[in-house]
């Protein structure tokens, strides 16, 4: 999950687990990190090789537009079968339109009302229990 | 050349020339004058001329009788005193001759005066010597001659040698004076004619001076136009730079506002959750260890706890609501516009459509005109119209059947759709305020999404299209809104500078 607002990743976090996902969440504040975690010190992305991941990407990053991740992640041979879920509060339609354009599996907006967000999170959730994630190759 | 002595050169121009008319009128008068001068001096001098003929005449007639008349006294030839005879005869008339060409000058009549009687003298002695001479009495004709005809023709010479020289003392005086008048007139048209050659010189020179400065006018209003032009287009090119600064600015505050809001919505609702759990185990405790008398106070706090989680997502809600309203508002002002040819009849008929069960339930009439077409933006002329239309329904008096209209009148390559409504009116006070963004006026009894943006944005795009909104209103009467547009929109580039 790479969300830079720690309250948001609480609620997200929150959410998943009530919807029953136990899997390791792990969390990347920025953009920074969340590139050497997801590529490695060496930045070819061989460190996931293997792995089953499912990347939650914010687009509002302090240090740099999720966008560039996204984009960086569908070109990487190992990484671009990685579903990644947009999940923004940006519901603005050309985003949606790029972000979909790079690649992007699931396009989610925010929403302020707490319920319409947790259903949303939760349904999510509920998705992400049912769906078959790739190994990265 | 200065400004100030540029303008004194052109105002200068029609003094030079009635100068110039002055001097020529004058020359012309003067010159007039001394012509006429001329012309009578030499008249003068020609009658002196005559004068002075016609004396010399006289003088000749008495001379020529005289000696007609001695040579018939000395020969007694007959032709002599024929001719003696006829020059006799020619003396009268040419004494009278002379006394009507001198009668306008008394020294000469002075001297006819005593000219006349030795004349008549002189010619009684010639008669009488040859009455003399032919009676047979040639002495006594002799003595005659020797004693008074020689004194006679001698007096008559001397007065006639005056008067000769009266007459060569005019002569002179009046040749003087004509030779002047002359002068004068050479003088005078030689000296206007410079004169006028001067005026001219000036006024060409002034003339040259002033086309010089209008030309130099003329290139220093170029110049600002195409300065003017320059800052036009420089200030334009600012204030869109401005207008999209604040696009950006509007969207990037409302994206990071709502991000917190997430916040404090989710962690209020989670408290909200919490709440139940908190005091269903705190009446559960509270009955493990029997404090039963203290449940009612259990419940005030709970119902403190609960306005103020409440009343904290009411504000997020709303708070919300308006940072959606920012980002609509922001979201439009980028909207590129795609003008088209629109018929406004047909438009805002379909606009009506829309909210036709909103009007019915309101009991109101709405009516379209005839409308006059239009090439701008569709979208933005449906948001305008339907946020106008939507308002006069929403805002209509109770009790009284709503009649809403919708007018235009054409002038001048811009249209006015007028839109009025018999509803509720807005306070003078509050006619300006409307347009401002989540501004309202009057009571506040409408349910719905209004968050006073309906006008505010309908300003924005009314703007953008190049026109103006404006409205008039009584209270209690009702409202119309003014909508002004330029029929053909964007304006050719050429208007838009001017």
């Amino acid at each position: 999950m790479i969300e830079d607002d720690e309250g948001h990743a609480r609620l997200i976090e929150k959410n998943l687990r009530r919807a029953g996902i136990h899997n390791e969440i792990v969390r990347l504040a920025d953009g920074a990190s969340a590139i050497t975690f997801l590529f490695g010190s060496d930045g070819s992305g061989l460190v996931n090789k293997g792995r089953a991941l499912l990347i939650l990407l914010d687009l509002n990053l302090p240090d740099m537009s999720g966008v560039d991740i996204l984009k960086r992640l569908k070109e990487n041979e190992h990484l671009r079968v990685t579903p990644v879920v947009v999940l923004t509060t940006t519901d603005d339609r050309s985003e949606i339109q790029r972000c979909y354009d790079l690649g992007c599996n699931v396009y989610i907006t925010k929403p302020v009302n707490y319920e319409n967000f947790a259903n949303a999170i939760q349904q999510l959730g509920l998705f992400v229990y049912v769906m078959q994630v790739p190994v990265t190759i | 050349m200065t400004p100030s002595t540029a303008s004194r050169a052109a105002r200068s121009q029609p003094i030079l020339l009635a100068l110039g008319f002055v001097i020529l009128i004058t020359i012309s008068a003067v010159s007039i004058w001394l012509v006429t001068r001329v012309e009578f001096g030499a008249e003068r001098v020609a009658h002196t001329l005559e004068v002075r003929n016609k004396l010399a005449n006289l003088q000749l007639l008495l001379r020529r009788s005289e000696s007609s008349q001695r040579g018939y006294l000395l020969t007694s030839d007959l032709g002599y005193l024929a001719t003696y005879q006829d020059d006799m005869k020619a003396i009268a008339p040419a004494l009278d001759e002379l006394a009507s060409t001198t009668s306008d000058n008394p020294r000469q009549n002075d001297f006819l005066a005593a000219l006349q009687p030795t004349v008549n003298a002189k010619l009684d002695e010639l008669r009488e010597t040859v009455r003399l001479y032919q009676s047979g009495d040639a002495a006594g004709a002799s003595a005659l001659v020797g004693k008074s005809g020689l004194t006679l023709m001698q007096e008559t010479s001397t007065v006639i040698g005056r008067m000769e020289n009266e007459e060569q003392r005019l002569q002179s005086v009046r040749t003087a004076a004509l030779a002047n008048s002359s002068r004068w007139l050479l003088i005078v048209t030689f000296t206007g004619s410079i004169l006028i050659l001067v005026l001219a010189a000036i006024s060409v020179l002034l003339l040259r001076h002033s086309l010089k400065e209008q030309q130099d006018a003329n290139r220093m209003l170029e110049a600002t136009n195409q300065n003017l032009e320059t800052i036009v287009a420089k200030r334009t090119a600012l204030l869109s730079e401005a207008n999209e600064e604040i696009q950006r600015f509007a969207y990037i505050v409302s994206h990071d506002l709502r991000s917190p809001l997430v916040n404090i919505m989710g962690f209020a609702s989670e408290l909200d959750a919490w709440r139940k759990q908190i005091f269903e185990r705190l009446a559960a405790l509270r009955a493990q260890v029997g404090g039963e008398q203290d449940g009612e106070s259990d419940e005030a706090l709970r119902s403190d706890v609960e306005e103020a989680l409440s009343f904290i997502k009411s504000s997020i809600a709303k708070m919300d609501r308006l940072i959606g309203a920012l980002l609509k508002l922001s979201r439009e002002g980028q909207r590129e516009f795609q003008p088209q040819f629109i018929d406004m009849s047909q438009l805002l008929r379909s606009t009506l459509k829309a909210m036709a069960h909103q009007a019915q339930a309101v009991n109101a009439k709405i009516n379209i005109g005839e409308l006059p077409t239009i090439t701008s933006d569709r979208l933005a002329l449906e948001q305008v119209f339907s946020n106008l239309m939507d308002n006069a329904v929403k805002y209509l008096r109770a009790g009284v059947p709503g009649s809403i209209e919708v007018r235009a009148t054409e002038s001048d390559g811009a249209i006015t759709y007028e839109v009025h409504d018999n509803g509720r009116g807005i306070d003078s006070k509050d006619r300006e305020r409307i347009f401002d963004l989540f501004r309202r006026s009057g009571i506040q009894d409408r349910p719905g999404d209004g968050i006073g943006l309906a006008h505010a944005r309908a300003r924005a795009l009314v703007r953008r299209l190049g026109g103006s909104i404006n409205v008039e209103s009584e209270p209690d009467l009702g409202t119309v809104f003014k909508v002004t547009l330029p029929k053909r929109w964007p304006l050719p580039a050429s208007e838009m500078m001017t």
